[in-house]
């Protein structure tokens, strides 16, 4: 399992454990580890609160993309059904074309997922699914299209081709077929999807349209094209128009289809997700975990710079998640406190999982927290017994307390947002460039910073600064929109209640508003704003146990989803006991090692010769290398000598056996007991086989690092290597 | 024309074995005519190089063809021979002897002459180079009256099959096509679609192929030919445009027709007659600008014919400003009126003439890019490090090697880098002797090793991009950046820097060169994709956006112009 916490630990090692044939089925989920005042069950409570809350989030985001995905789906599906029947206007008959063209609607789908086009097959019949691997030439291309459509129609049908009909390949096949169909079960279009169409050879698919535009509208095909590439599939620069020629887009009737994407698609997801709830939504629907800034500014940071698809959204999400829920002994909570009221159920099985003795440290340490919190909190004795009622109620009570705090700022980001809408409707800056589309997902949602203080200060400012016209309309706005909010809100927050009275007066009597009233009131609402939304955006922070269901400002584990390659090889090599198994105690226990690290005659193979490596020059000697590597060999060899008891235990932990046990394995297929036989008495034929093993471990390492691009060669000088890599920051 | 119709009647009376027919504009054009004059005259069948890409499927073609049989499903798609005929050119001729005797028998009184036309017969070359000679002498293997004619855009000595083994053809070269050909063309399609049964037999009312419109329809491609004739002589190209224009062009026509019979009111039938001159004129000022607009998008097939001209409806406002609402019945005259209001409160006649034919041009470019106005660039589509990787691309495809070092080597003195490669140029200004060295931007995108790539991105990020990685770093303790640069060596050493590159080559926005399970040896070569990426336009425009002063980065300013 991975240490989320361990910024510098970017690579797992996973030990190679030989063919095991019982690999096959599929290993048993493993447990997070035990953390210092966790619950007995703690591991599993977590693991399972991380399973539910993640799948809630995981849906959620899947429906708001299939909503956005939904129109796209029907354009796609109505043009499709549109292309041979009836597809033209009656005012616009158009005939007289030279030639017939195949229907073709192009889909730039740049994020690629499955979901759309799935969706899109769903609805529809008759489709045959064309893959580039299907199109190494023409004749399988042809006969993966023919027999794909004879195949969708009745599963049973084929055609057993003989020297004496026509070939499989032969698209009269596919004609003589459709026209032996029955007039009204026949088919009223032949739909052929190509999946990945950049990958595809232009040539063969060049050849494939020509074929079918022969047949066009004798045989109703219709082409749909699942292109990746983000321009529209009309532009004069997409990848239609760059890579065919006039010839081939001659014979089509193409139709573009851009499905939603980029930036915009995954803010609008992020924001509908975690801020704006649409009010529909059930309170038992909501999220259980709130995302700290630091989790989102990583988001918004990955998206802009690296990736925007959906996937890398749901992977970022749910590693916070997982890290959430590693980290933090109270997250087990989540599962055992419920937001809706108590109901007995619950509140046993909370109780009973607090009242084992076993779980003494995670109750004191929610005590310590809870009265860390609280001063006013019930005085806690040391009978736990009699403190957990109460432990319990004030559990229930940091929970409500926080959903309310969230649901508060949720509210101040809305009512900024829609503030700063407005003004960018009438022409205004807004709140300025930093509340632009493009990046408000990030600092605004939980305001921690400097910045919401500043903008809350500054929407006073422009408050005050509102015409009397301007002040009615936002009003108006203003008033709506909470008037839109579900009821229980105001009464959860009981803040706002009597604050929407006074609006509500100043909304009754417009007409009659004179200068001075008009300013007046701007002044009383921009004070009631700016204090309002300083009520709303205390820091999360201040509510007890706010860590259980906010990430706050946790660092996301970056280096684990977008680790650095080279710098990543660099240091497995350096410090290859960091990465093997650091569960293990040996290295821990081993007192041998130094304080700098491990000796150098301890490390893998290629490992030493790495760290020859780098104390060389720019080109290296690979005889010298040798020579060197073989001087480390040899001390390892001598240690091994004195401590023959040792040995079997030095082997498993601290790495070595990656190079040895594996050069073990090379020699053995020779002589099993080679080794102990050479160890125990040496003499000269052992001892030759001895210097050929370096040399095979030698030649082997050498080849590892030139596998992984730290040598290059040169054809001047074969006896030498040229170093790829320099100035390692160790 | 006239060399077509010489090898139609050739055919008729004594053809030659092997005719060869050079067209390189519009192939397709002059087999469609030569197979409508010879339709009913003699059997032939058609095949093309490409959908016959076996010899199986070339002899199965060309036997049902001659035979005019069709395969059926219920008898498993039998071919027209009892026998194999597809194995082999022999088995095919005994099948072709066969097929001829079989024919004589059926209509004894007369002779049957085959005649077998194959389009793009360098395509058979390309994929059965054996087969092309057989071909060019199938008269004299088989020994029956069959001829063969070959139609391609390319010469016969480009694709004649070496040693001599194929005759020698019957030449037959086809003219570019006049404005008059393609008229007389358009003028035909007209007609046929005129006595097009589904067209008369629908309605009572006039449609756009009405015969009464054709001395119309005639004015309209004199005009649309002298738009287009500059750009192609392709008359099925030009049919495309008509086809997507004339409805729209004689919309206006009909509908002060229906107008008309509506007021009628179903009592004396109203005639229709073709439009006057007056209101030819109108329409043709009206319409001409948009014939350009038509050539423009639907040559290049930036959108199809069919919306093209859904979207190019000329509306009741612009229609009525230009005296095009017809109708005797009175639709919207209030409009009418005020338009004219306001033209002459505008300005002078001649003025808000012209000002108003601007406007039309105006509202016919919104037009066009309505309809595209869902392309993305891709400065907003992709994310910031591939826009960062598709301009070091660039450079790395446009600038030689060695010049790497000199732009963006950092070393003690920053000012060297800008002045040297001035210098240069300055030296490749004189004329040299010798070979001409060609500018890197007519040789198209060179290729280019991985490792240069991500050093190139990596000065590149370095200069113009050292906030964005602040925010990256999760924990600036951890990872202890002393060497200068060493930060950014970090960074775009990434998983997601390489998972980006390997993204845009999918996109076909970067091409790999050397073969993907290639491991071992040289490391992967990659160039810039052809199009938008290795357009200097669109490059700069990515550069802008990024802030990289992509000129100076560029060795051979000179020759980017």
């Amino acid at each position: 399992m991975v240490d989320l916490n361990e910024a510098d630990e970017t690579v797992i090692y996973i030990p190679f454990k030989g063919d095991q044939q019982q690999d096959a089925k599929p290993l048993e989920p493993l447990a997070p580890p035990n953390l210092p005042f966790d619950l007995p069950n703690g591991p599993e409570l977590r693991w399972n609160a991380y399973k539910a809350v993640w799948s809630k989030c995981s849906n959620r985001i899947q429906t708001l993309l299939h909503q956005l995905y939904e129109p796209v789906v029907a354009e796609v599906v109505e043009k499709i059904e549109l292309a041979y029947s009836g597809g033209y206007d009656n005012d616009i008959p158009l005939l007289a074309l030279p030639h017939a063209e195949i229907p073709t609607i192009a889909v730039a789908n740049p994020t690629s997922d499955a979901y759309f086009l799935s969706s899109i097959v769903s609805q529809l019949h008759l489709i045959t699914h064309l893959y580039p691997s299907d199109c190494a030439n023409l004749t399988t291309a042809m006969k993966a299209i023919v027999n794909g459509f004879l195949f969708t129609s009745h599963p049973a049908s084929t055609f057993r081709s003989s020297a004496k009909t026509l070939a499989t390949y032969d698209i009269s096949v596919l004609l003589a077929w459709y026209l032996a169909q029955e007039p009204d079960t026949k088919p009223r279009r032949l739909i052929l999807l190509l999946h990945d169409f950049e990958q595809f050879d232009p040539g063969v698919v060049q050849d494939i349209f020509y074929i079918c535009s022969q047949h066009v509208p004798a045989l109703p095909l219709i082409l749909l094209i699942s292109l990746s590439s983000p321009q529209s599939p009309l532009s004069p620069h997409s990848y239609l128009h760059v890579t065919y020629p006039l010839a081939t887009l001659k014979l089509l009737r193409i139709q573009s289809v851009v499905v939603p994407s980029g930036p915009k698609i995954l803010e609008e997801v992020v924001i509908k997700t975690f801020v704006n709830l649409p009010s529909d939504v059930d309170l038992n629907d909501k999220l259980d975990i709130v995302l700290g800034p630091a989790v989102l500014e990583y988001l918004t940071e990955y998206a802009t710079r690296f990736n925007h698809s959906v996937p890398a959204l749901l992977n970022i999400l749910q590693l916070a998640h997982l890290k959430h829920f590693l980290t933090n002994p109270l997250t087990a909570l989540v599962s055992l406190v419920h937001h809706v009221p108590l109901t007995t159920s619950d509140a046993s099985t909370l109780n009973t999982t607090l009242r084992d003795p076993a779980s003494a440290a995670f109750r004191n340490f929610l005590i310590h927290r809870l009265d860390f919190c609280r001063s006013d909190s019930d005085d806690t004795n040391s009978d736990p017994d009699s403190s957990l009622p109460a432990l319990i109620r004030a559990l229930h009570a940091a929970h409500i307390q926080f959903r309310s705090r969230s649901h508060a700022i949720r509210l101040a980001f809305s009512l900024l947002q829609g503030f700063h809408e407005f003004l960018v409707e009438r022409g205004y800056k807004g709140l300025g460039t930093h509340w632009g589309y493009s990046n408000s997902t990030a600092t605004p949602t939980h305001p921690r910073s400097n910045q919401a203080a500043k903008d809350i200060t500054y929407t006073r400012t422009l408050l005050r600064k509102l015409k009397p016209e301007e002040l009615r309309a936002y009003l108006d706005v203003l008033i709506a929109y909470l008037e839109g909010m579900p009821n229980g809100l105001a009464d959860n927050l009981g803040i706002s209640g009597e604050d929407q009275g006074d609006k509500d007066d100043g909304n009754d009597e417009p007409k009659s508003l004179s200068l001075t009233e008009a300013i007046q009131m701007l002044e009383d609402l921009a004070e009631w704003m700016y204090n309002y939304l300083r009520t709303l955006t205390q820091p999360i922070g201040n509510t007890p146990l706010w860590d259980v269901w906010y990430t706050g400002s946790e660092v996301f584990p970056s280096e684990t989803l977008n680790p650095s390659i080279r710098a990543s090889i660099v240091a497995g090599l350096l410090r290859p006991e960091d990465f093997a198994a650091p569960t293990e105690p040996a290295i821990a226990g081993s007192a041998s090692h130094s304080e700098d690290g491990v000796p150098i005659h301890t490390l893998p193979d290629t490992s030493i010769l790495f760290h020859r490596y780098l104390e060389s020059g720019k080109m290296i000697n690979v005889y010298d290398w040798f020579e060197s590597f073989h001087a480390v060999l040899n001390v390892q060899r001598r240690e091994a000598k004195g401590k023959i008891p040792n040995e079997g235990e030095k082997k498993s932990p601290n790495g070595k056996r990656k190079g040895k046990e594996r050069a073990k394995n090379l020699n053995s297929d020779l002589d099993e007991d080679e080794d102990m036989d050479a160890q125990d008495n040496p003499d000269s034929d052992s001892e030759e086989r001895q210097q050929i093993l370096i040399q095979a471990r030698f030649v082997r390492a050498l080849h590892e690092l030139d596998f992984l691009g730290f040598i290059k060669h040169t054809r001047r000088r074969p006896d030498h290597v040229l170093r790829t890599v320099f100035e390692v920051g160790d | 024309m006239n060399s077509l119709n010489q090898v139609v009647s050739l055919l008729e009376l004594s053809p030659p074995p092997f005719i060869f027919i050079n067209d390189p504009i519009a192939p397709k054009f002059t087999i469609q005519s030569l197979l409508l004059a010879l339709q009913n005259k003699i059997r032939l069948v058609q095949v093309d190089g490409i959908s016959t890409f076996t010899p199986r499927l070339l002899y199965d073609t060309i036997l049902n063809g001659l035979s005019q049989h069709t395969p059926s499903w219920d008898d498993g798609c039998r071919n027209w021979s009892e026998e194999t005929s597809n194995d082999s050119m022999d088995s095919f001729l005994r099948a072709l002897k066969a097929l001829h005797v079989s024919l004589c028998t059926a209509n004894s009184e007369q002779r049957v002459r085959l005649a077998l036309v194959i389009e793009k017969p360098e395509r058979l070359k390309e994929r059965m180079p054996d087969l092309l000679a057989p071909l060019t002498r199938l008269a004299e293997l088989t020994r029956i009256d069959l001829s063969v004619v070959l139609v391609s855009e390319v010469r016969w000595e480009d694709i004649r099959p070496p040693l001599g083994a194929a005759i020698d053809p019957y030449y037959v070269d086809i003219p570019v096509p006049t404005k008059e050909i393609i008229i007389e063309h358009l003028v035909k399609v007209f007609e046929e679609n005129s006595s097009n049964s589904d067209l008369a037999s629908t309605s009572t009312t006039p449609h756009s192929y009405d015969p009464a419109l054709q001395e119309t329809y005639r004015h309209f491609v004199h005009i649309l030919v002298d738009v287009c004739f500059l750009y192609t002589n392709d008359p099925h190209e030009i049919q495309y445009i008509s086809a997507a224009r004339w409805p729209g062009f004689i919309k206006p026509v009909l509908d002060a027709h229906r107008m008309n019979v509506e007021a009628a009111e179903g009592g004396d039938e109203v005639e229709f007659e073709r439009p006057s001159t007056e209101v030819l004129l109108r329409l043709t000022h009206h319409f001409k600008p948009s014939l350009s607009l038509a050539l423009e998008q639907l040559y290049p097939r930036l959108t199809n014919a069919v919306d093209w001209a859904r979207a190019n409806v000329s509306d009741a406002a612009s229609l009525a400003k230009d005296g095009l609402i017809l109708g005797d019945a009175v639709m919207d005259d209030e409009d009418e009126e005020e338009d004219t209001v306001n033209e002459m409160l505008l300005s002078s006649p001649t003025r808000s003439r012209s000002s108003k034919r601007i406007q039309e041009q105006k509202a016919a470019q919104d037009l066009s890019s309505s309809n595209l106005k869902d392309t993305l660039p891709l400065s907003v589509s992709l994310p910031r490090l591939s826009q960062f990787i598709l301009v070091a691309a660039y450079i790395a495809s446009v600038n030689p090697v060695k010049s790497d070092l000199r732009l963006f080597g950092r070393g003690a003195d920053e000012k060297k880098r800008r002045r040297r490669p001035a210098k240069r140029q300055m030296a490749n200004a004189k004329p040299k002797s010798g070979s001409v060295k060609i500018p890197q931007r007519f040789l198209g995108p060179s290729p280019f090793p991985l490792e240069r790539l991500i050093a190139i991105l990596g000065a590149l990020v370095e200069e113009n991009d050292s906030n964005a990685s602040e925010v990256n770093d999760p924990s600036p303790d951890l990872l202890d950046f002393r060497i200068a640069g060493e930060r950014t060596d970090y960074e775009v050493t990434r998983v997601g820097v390489y998972a980006s590159i390997a993204q845009l080559t999918s996109l076909r926005l970067l091409v790999r060169t050397t073969s993907a399970d290639k491991l071992d040896g040289l490391s992967a070569m990659f160039k810039c994709g052809s199009g938008a990426p290795s357009s200097y336009e669109t490059i700069l425009d990515l550069a802008k956006g990024l802030g990289v002063p992509l000129p100076d980065l560029i060795w051979d300013n000179a020759a980017m112009g």
